[in-house]
């Protein structure tokens, strides 16, 4: 996936000209920005894809989620963090003035969804951004009409780290109190 | 900020979070809540502590009144025990306790095995009151932590919080506009997953019986064979709450789903001993190949 590919746009719309909810989304996605790197969030997908100017993030922010929510109006639309939000843009520019485009997936307490982030810098400003819901619609039908009745599966594992999960569901998390007692059974066992 | 718990409870690890904005103080509350009554339940159901409400019935025929929010957990049990012709009881708790699944985690089994009575004739449920007829250690453990969830998932909702997700060990209550990614983990490597469940305002429950193992037992035991049943590695549902979700994984080591399906509604996931894998034909989510 295509990542973090300044292709050097010149400005073309002050974040003042977007629609309402694009504009929303703008504030409050620079308010993320501001809080967690003072100019970009590059959201990672499957851990794979990763931002070659900044360090990644966790993609699990909190606030992140409400970019999703921005239609509406329950996010934290916190005003006044403007793109004057992120911070040092006196002196020359830490990074190369562009658009800058990233897919990324996230998850938050509330579920998980992908999104696309356009920003546009200018002298380490934010002069344009927008945000796109990700393609996650189909994926419940497509999950849905995964099983073929009179098709026999066998366990394929997948590494767990490789997959994008919320949460894991099994036996693993056992008591410490039993796994303590099964190991000094063995203990007992071999002595 | 909101609220993001983790911590260990009833024998497992519990990790609660809400997107719903809340400020420290209102985080505090709740958590506090939320531990008091994970408190009160384990005091009320636990069979591996001495001074719960179980271990007396164990000790003391008569009447007990339990919490208000007893009778899901009673009145499912009861049904279950029918639905299963007895296989699943409550009073599997002296036969894992015979076995050496105890609260000293012994793993020796006595060499007498008590086999469970008939449960009208040991104890009887009226709202509020369980009245002991004789002296039966119980188990909750097939829906006790699902219903547990269910219990903590309604304070948060008491609390008007709207998008959360409790989980306790993998038996896991969502609500929220957004589905969240459940990997079912493998039951021969846990470092793997064989799939996942797609889980949308409903619960997820998983069982395996290859973890909590000793001898040839595992946590789950035949009441008339007093063996583990050994077709099934592992199970999950789907249902419309924990409780129910959990219950129904113990079912499945005991009957067709079919049967099952009969009485209650629910999507269900099956890894067989031969590792083959059987799922409903709406089960939302994906078995990797």
């Amino acid at each position: 996936m295509d990542i973090n590919t300044p292709n050097n746009k010149p400005l073309q719309t002050p974040p003042s000209m977007k629609t309402g909810k694009v504009g929303k989304a703008f504030l409050v996605y620079v308010v993320v920005l501001a809080g967690i790197i003072g100019l970009l969030v590059f959201l990672s997908r499957n851990g794979q894809d990763t931002a070659t100017q900044n360090p990644m993030t966790d993609g699990t922010s909190a606030p992140i989620e409400s970019i999703n929510n921005s239609g509406n109006g329950s996010s934290t639309d916190t005003s006044g963090n403007t793109a004057s939000g992120n911070g040092n843009s006196t002196g020359q520019s830490t990074y190369k003035d562009g658009t800058y485009t990233a897919v990324g997936s996230y998850m938050s307490p509330g579920g998980k969804d992908s999104v696309t982030v356009s920003l546009t810098l200018k002298n380490d400003i934010v002069v344009d951004s927008s945000v796109t819901n990700g393609a996650n619609d189909s994926t419940s039908s497509r999950y849905q009409n995964f099983f073929i009745s009179g098709y026999k599966q066998y366990v394929t594992g997948k590494k767990i780290s490789d997959i994008h999960l919320d949460v894991v569901s099994g036996s693993s998390l056992t008591s410490r109190g039993f796994n303590e007692a099964v190991t000094n059974i063995e203990a007992q066992a071999k002595a | 900020m909101s609220l993001d718990l983790t911590f260990e409870a009833i024998g497992t690890l519990w990790h609660i979070k809400a997107s719903d904005p809340l400020s420290e103080d209102r985080q505090k509350e709740i958590e506090k809540k939320i531990k008091d009554r994970i408190d009160i339940f384990d005091k009320t159901y636990s069979r591996f502590r001495k001074d719960s409400v179980i271990w007396k019935m164990s000790e003391e025929t008569g009447e007990y009144v339990l919490p208000n929010d007893a009778d899901p957990l009673l009145s499912f049990y009861l049904d279950m025990y029918e639905v299963s012709g007895g296989l699943v009881t409550p009073l599997i708790g002296q036969t894992l306790r015979d076995l050496g699944y105890d609260e000293k985690y012994s793993l020796v089994p006595k060499e007498k095995i008590t086999r469970p009575v008939d449960l009208h004739a040991a104890i009887e449920w009226k709202k509020p009151t369980l009245t002991i007829k004789e002296k039966v250690l119980l188990d909750f453990g097939a829906a006790g932590k699902g219903a547990l969830v269910d219990i903590v998932g309604g304070i948060l909702r008491d609390e008007h919080i709207e998008e959360f997700i409790v989980d306790a060990g993998g038996d896991i209550l969502h609500q929220g506009k957004n589905s969240i990614r459940v990997g079912l983990e493998n039951p021969e490597n846990f470092k793997e997953v064989i799939g996942l469940a797609e889980l949308s305002n409903k619960s997820i429950a998983g069982s395996a019986g290859n973890r909590r193992v000793w001898n040839d037992y595992n946590h789950i035991i035949n009441p008339e064979t007093l063996s583990s049943p050994k077709t099934i590695l592992a199970v999950w549902a789907i249902a419309e709450n924990t409780m129910l979700a959990d219950g129904i994984t113990t079912l499945l080591y005991f009957m067709p789903p079919e049967k099952i399906r009969e009485k209650y509604n629910f999507e269900y996931l099956i890894v067989f001993s031969d590792r083959s894998i059987e799922a409903s034909e709406n089960f939302p989510g994906e078995i990797f190949s």
